[in-house]
């Protein structure tokens, strides 16, 4: 089952949930994937520790002009929707930055003047966190496109033969957000009782609607405000919260050192309980 | 005209509280935006009034016209986002997937396939106490976030500039791709909120970086400090390393969440005034000594 950890807010506690439920499912004998796919600030391995084996480059595909022979009829450069080849006069520049490798450049040059080349936009790291078998994506700064990458994350995750996959996702709404949720099961968007959090949880059930997702709620730091509102839009939206993670200082302290606080906190664990239970259940709706 | 942007890195270091928070003790004419046209939240922070909308297209779709498609597929070939299948005999575009290049367009022996432009978002000028606000909201699911946020950009310009004020206040987006390259053009001062944390540090590291890489003056304001006080010296001493000047460093307190979790500024919060004034004093020294 492939389980996306997600929500448009920043900072609410995927990566938290997500790291969590990989520990707490891989417990019980389960072959388990965690895949952080959340490539800007990848940041999963400070709660799992994992031994890294294998990085791989993420790259895409741009094109390279053989300029020495190009005629600089400068088709390639109107074909291009994203701006990324300009040509002055009779000379021909490709800015590979701006590419988003749709190859209809490749297609539009009848003199076959533009080759392939693989453009390194981050890195794939695997390895093993104890039994948890892991995936990272990481950026390299100063990449503007973000997308291309979760989907090489995510697709090389869901390739392994496991029981429960998880992909910790990136926040928003957008591009990178589809990317990291298409292939999921089920959606757990995580959120907070604030009015931030109930204006961001509107948007990813939106996507997740959009997605055609099921979709589970966890609340973060569930009694540190208000939740008389977002407890009506999720009965009005139909969609079921599953956990309720306290606002816990405990937990807040052990999160900011880089520690799970799965097996010393019992209020958490017994919330990741739930969740585990909720997506057991789920799995046996589908099946 | 003076820019300052907030990033952060990570999501949830609290750019939009500290932000607004300053931006509602700004004693110079002043338009803020908000550039987190995924999930924009500092007009949550304000009594907005309804205002101005104006429409922004996204990057048009593929389209095809079902009288004129014979099936035969070679659209299928040139797409390189698997946006296209053959259905009843026609192709069909998947509008999520589809990121309008035209290379189906080069292959279709029919010419059956037009680009059709649609809304993808909406920008919102807005007044909110005494400045406006300009913010927007991209639709679900859509991409060229990076293009909204420069088109959010021009608006809050256009509407400085009708003011007559001389300074655009900027909450930025989350992470360090496109929509942040947007956010960091051009701007006077990028201010980094960081938070000590294990992820607060690793993000941190990386939108330094990512300022450095384009030649932007950075400040840093450490929000939630006495969460983890060894971390808040770490990054303390990362700023003297790369000698950026530290605007104040925020404690953590329950209340400041609980006052947010109310709609209120963080300026509500007892013993934060002082603090916020000292931020405030030594952002505009910094804004206004630049160049």
């Amino acid at each position: 089952m492939k389980i996306a950890v997600a929500g448009a807010k920043g900072g609410v506690g995927k990566t938290l949930v997500a790291t969590a439920l990989a520990q707490y499912l891989g417990r019980s004998n389960h072959r388990v994937v965690y895949c952080d796919a959340d490539v800007e600030g990848p940041n999963g391995k400070l709660f799992l520790h994992p031994d890294i084996e294998r990085v791989h480059p993420g790259s895409v595909t741009v094109p390279m002009l053989n300029a020495a022979k190009c005629s600089g009829c400068g088709t390639c450069q109107s074909i291009c929707a994203f701006n990324a080849i300009l040509a002055v006069g009779k000379k021909v520049m490709v800015f590979s930055e701006l590419c988003h490798s749709c190859e209809a450049c490749f297609i539009a040059c009848a003199d076959g003047m533009l080759t392939r080349h693989n453009r390194h936009v981050g890195n794939i790291s695997m390895g093993m966190a104890g039994n948890i078998r892991f995936f990272e994506g990481a950026l390299n700064v100063g990449e503007a496109r973000v997308a291309p990458l979760v989907s090489q994350v995510v697709h090389a995750a869901v390739r392994q033969a496991a029981d429960y996959i998880i992909i910790d996702n990136p926040p928003g709404t957008s591009c990178a957000a589809v990317a990291g949720q298409e292939d999921a099961d089920v959606v757990v968007l995580v959120t907070e009782p604030t009015p931030f959090g109930l204006h961001d949880l509107k948007l990813a059930l939106a996507l997740g609607r959009r997605l055609n997702k099921s979709m589970l709620v966890v609340l973060n730091r569930a009694d540190l405000g208000d939740d008389k509102d977002m407890m009506a839009y999720l009965a009005s939206e139909a969609v079921d919260q599953v956990a309720r993670i306290p606002f816990d200082r405990q937990i807040a302290v052990m999160t900011a050192d880089g520690k799970s606080p799965l097996g010393y906190v019992p209020a958490f664990d017994e919330q990741m309980h739930h969740v585990a239970a909720a997506i057991h259940r789920l799995q046996e709706a589908i099946a | 005209m003076k820019q300052v942007v907030f990033v952060s890195g990570k999501g949830g270091t609290g750019k939009t509280s500290v932000s607004a928070a300053l931006a509602s003790m700004l004693d110079v004419p002043a338009v803020l935006a908000d550039l987190d046209v995924d999930a924009a939240n500092l007009s949550l922070l304000f009594d907005t009034q309804p205002g101005r909308e104006i429409v922004f297209m996204g990057q048009p779709r593929a389209q095809v016209q079902v009288e004129a498609c014979s099936g035969c597929g070679k659209c299928l070939a040139a797409c390189a986002f698997q946006a296209i299948r053959i259905e009843n005999g026609v192709a069909k575009v998947n509008p999520l997937t589809c990121e309008g290049c035209h290379a189906c367009t080069l292959l279709c022996p029919e010419g059956a396939i037009s680009f059709v432009p649609h809304p993808s978002g909406v920008i919102h000028v807005q007044s909110a106490s005494h400045q406006t606000l300009v913010h927007a909201a991209l639709d679900v699911a859509e991409d060229n976030s990076g293009k909204l946020v420069s088109e959010v950009r021009k608006v809050a310009r256009k509407e400085a500039e009708n003011q007559g004020a001389n300074l655009i206040f900027m909450d930025g987006p989350p992470g360090i791709g496109c929509p942040v390259h947007a956010a960091l053009n051009n701007v006077t001062l990028a201010v980094i909120v960081a938070e000590p944390s294990a992820s607060g540090i690793s993000d941190f590291e990386r939108i330094l970086q990512l300022c450095g890489h384009f030649g932007i003056q950075t400040a840093v304001v450490i929000n939630k400090s006495t969460l983890a006080p060894w971390l808040t010296s770490l990054v303390l001493n990362r700023c003297v390393e790369k000698n950026i000047s530290v605007l104040g460093v925020i404690p953590f307190l329950p209340d400041v969440p609980k006052a947010l979790s109310q709609g209120k500024s963080m300026l509500s919060v007892d013993g934060l005034r002082s603090t916020m004034t000292e931020i405030h004093h030594r952002l505009m020294d910094l804004v206004h000594n630049d160049r």
